[in-house]
């Protein structure tokens, strides 16, 4: 036994060696025929309708009143 | 035994070996040269001699004891005394595929991966990534989507086409994992089918990649959408010939498909391209320590210290978005199970009928196309119920299995248990359950996602007296549910957002890029 041998190694040591099983590699390719996706993403895109023009989103912020008296002479 | 893991994230390089029924084991250096020194006829002695010689440090013949009996036997990487050989589990990982069944034998694979071996030459790989690159610039900013869609929109027997060319288009996806593998000179295994988490799925077993280096690694990561991107080309040719506007919609649907892919927290191509570039070979095995290292009053984990300084910061970050997103989406999705159940019956019902009046009028095509739709919604309803199934089952083991011998422990968990599922039973039950299918109202917003929260929240509040007075949010009014008002009981005109099967959330529960 060489002198390298003899003086081992620790408790320690010896339970810090650990093995884990790997998980096996599947990869995978999902069958998704989902077309609304795309669809709707034209749709934001605003290409499927002719003549197409973006959509306005106008709100109005400016207050209004409204009453039943007729309006001044 | 298979070497070195090369290019990997860990200060001390692991070690990989393979055992007799295909597991494939990580190891330090020095449970590996103990067990490559392990050739049968050597004694104890003999195999401390060449092990310290290797490894540059004393090992004993009661250390070579030590870990054989304690450490590689258990693992059944070195037989009994006696001959026989430990028949263990195999893991069952987080997110792994389900229902899995092999197609294509390994000889079969091998055959199909020769004659796709020159799409990987690499000339042949720079001018198919232009040609990709010039046909998106050609869609997207010459020809334009809108003639292809308008023609699936306005057609639905279309889809069927659409659908034919997408799973001819997954099934070389796989080959092109599987001809990656073998370019890199490591072996793939079966192909086959399965279901993953809701959606049914192709696979591979390219398990013998991890012995490829990180350009190897890679390259069978990427090889599927590389494969896509190749069909692309092909379709895109077709159309060049034939100007079927149809191929186009196809196109854009498989570019939807490969942002899917990238995906990085599923167990999908985004995931092992992380895993590799990181060289940390299963990083949801790390959630765990992850997190308990995360605690500022927690030793870090030693399977966290493990890791290289950088590697530790990426493989934190991702483990934190990670936990979020499924966290979300499995809490979102169980909130929303009957809405997700009202569409999936609302879909059931129309395609059925329009199925029987299809072949009462002969249009066979129409008829098969309903016919092919009601499996496709069946599949991810199937898939869900299984997947709470396997949940449930997951978290009684472990709650038995862990608190064994601690009664107040036992008791605590399974009261927590007995809490979250009233929460769901509040969630599912009328009228914070509302079974109407989405509404044409309903965005899908994450800020929607929260609303039936509040109202399952106001409800267990509802039911704990000292409670009503404590929260004043508690109001029966906040009860029903914004995100799936009670509206429209058919579905929209739109064929492709009405009778798609994939456009219901029980197709899609996740919030992902794409479908």
């Amino acid at each position: 036994m060489s002198q390298l041998q003899k003086a081992g190694l620790s408790t320690e040591e010896l339970e810090a060696q650990q093995g884990e099983q790997l998980p096996d590699r599947e990869q995978m390719s999902l069958i998704n025929a989902n077309v609304a996706a795309p669809i709707n993403a034209a749709i934001a895109l605003n290409v499927l309708s002719d003549g197409s023009v973006a959509y306005a989103n106008a709100e109005q912020t400016a207050p209004i009143s409204q009453s039943n008296l007729p309006p001044p002479a | 035994m298979l070497g070195e893991y090369k290019d990997s994230g860990f200060k001390e390089p692991p070690f990989l070996a393979r055992r007799a029924d295909g597991q494939v084991l990580q190891l330090p250096r020095l449970l590996y040269l103990v067990a490559a020194s392990s050739d049968g006829s050597r004694s104890y002695g003999q195999i401390a001699e060449a092990v310290s010689e290797q490894f540059g440090r004393g090992v004993s013949a009661d250390n070579v004891q030590t870990l054989v009996d304690s450490k590689l036997r258990p693992l059944g990487v070195l037989a009994a005394p006696d001959g026989s050989s430990l028949k263990l589990e195999r893991p069952n990982p987080l997110l792994a595929l389900n229902f899995k069944t092999a197609v294509i034998p390994p000889a079969l694979v091998n055959a199909v991966t020769t004659v796709f071996r020159p799409w990987f030459w690499p000339l042949v790989v720079v001018a198919a990534l232009a040609g990709f690159f010039a046909l998106d610039w050609w869609l997207f900013f010459v020809h334009g989507i809108a003639q292809g869609l308008r023609h699936l929109v306005n057609e639905p027997v279309f889809f069927l086409i659409v659908f034919v060319l997408v799973v001819l288009s997954a099934a070389l996806h796989e080959c092109g994992h599987a001809t990656a593998c073998r370019y890199g000179g490591a072996h793939p295994g079966v192909m086959g089918v399965g279901i993953y988490l809701v959606w049914p799925a192709f696979y591979t077993d390219v398990t013998d990649a991890y012995r490829l280096g990180k350009g190897g690694r890679l390259r069978t990561d990427l090889g599927g959408v590389y494969f896509n991107a190749l069909f692309m080309l092909g379709a895109l040719g077709i159309y060049l010939l034939t100007h079927f506007e149809v191929l186009i919609a196809v196109i854009l649907l498989l570019q939807f498909e490969m942002l899917h892919q990238f995906l990085p927290f599923l167990r999908l191509d985004g995931y092992y391209v992380i895993a590799d570039l990181t060289g940390v070979p299963d990083i949801f095995a790390r959630m765990k320590p992850v997190l308990l290292s995360l605690l500022p009053w927690r030793k870090p984990d030693s399977r966290v210290t493990v890791l290289k300084g950088w590697v530790r910061i990426v493989v934190t970050a991702w483990v934190v978005l990670t936990v979020a997103f499924i966290l979300y989406a499995y809490g979102v999705m169980l909130l929303h199970m009957p809405t997700i159940v009202g569409t999936a019956w609302a879909s059931f019902v129309d395609l059925v009928g329009g199925a029987s009046i299809a072949v009462q009028h002969g249009q066979i095509a129409s008829g098969l196309f309903s016919a092919l739709q009601l499996v496709l919604l069946a599949l991810p309803i199937l898939g869900l119920v299984w997947m709470l199934v396997r949940l449930v089952q997951r978290l009684v083991l472990l709650a038995w299995v862990r608190t064994r011998g601690r009664p107040l422990h036992r008791a605590t968990s399974f009261l927590v248990m007995a809490a979250g599922a009233l929460l769901l039973a509040l969630a599912w039950i009328p009228p914070q359950g509302n079974y109407q299918p989405i509404s044409p109202s309903a965005h899908g917003t994450i800020n929607e996602s929260f609303d039936n929260g509040g109202a399952v929240f106001n409800g267990v509040v509802r039911l704990v007296p000292p409670l009503r007075d404590i929260v004043p949010a508690a109001s029966p009014s906040a009860a029903p549910s914004s995100s799936a008002p009670p509206v429209l009981p058919s579905p929209a005109a739109n064929p492709a957002a009405s009778s798609s099967p994939a456009a219901t959330p029980a197709a899609s529960p996740t919030p992902s890029p794409s479908p």
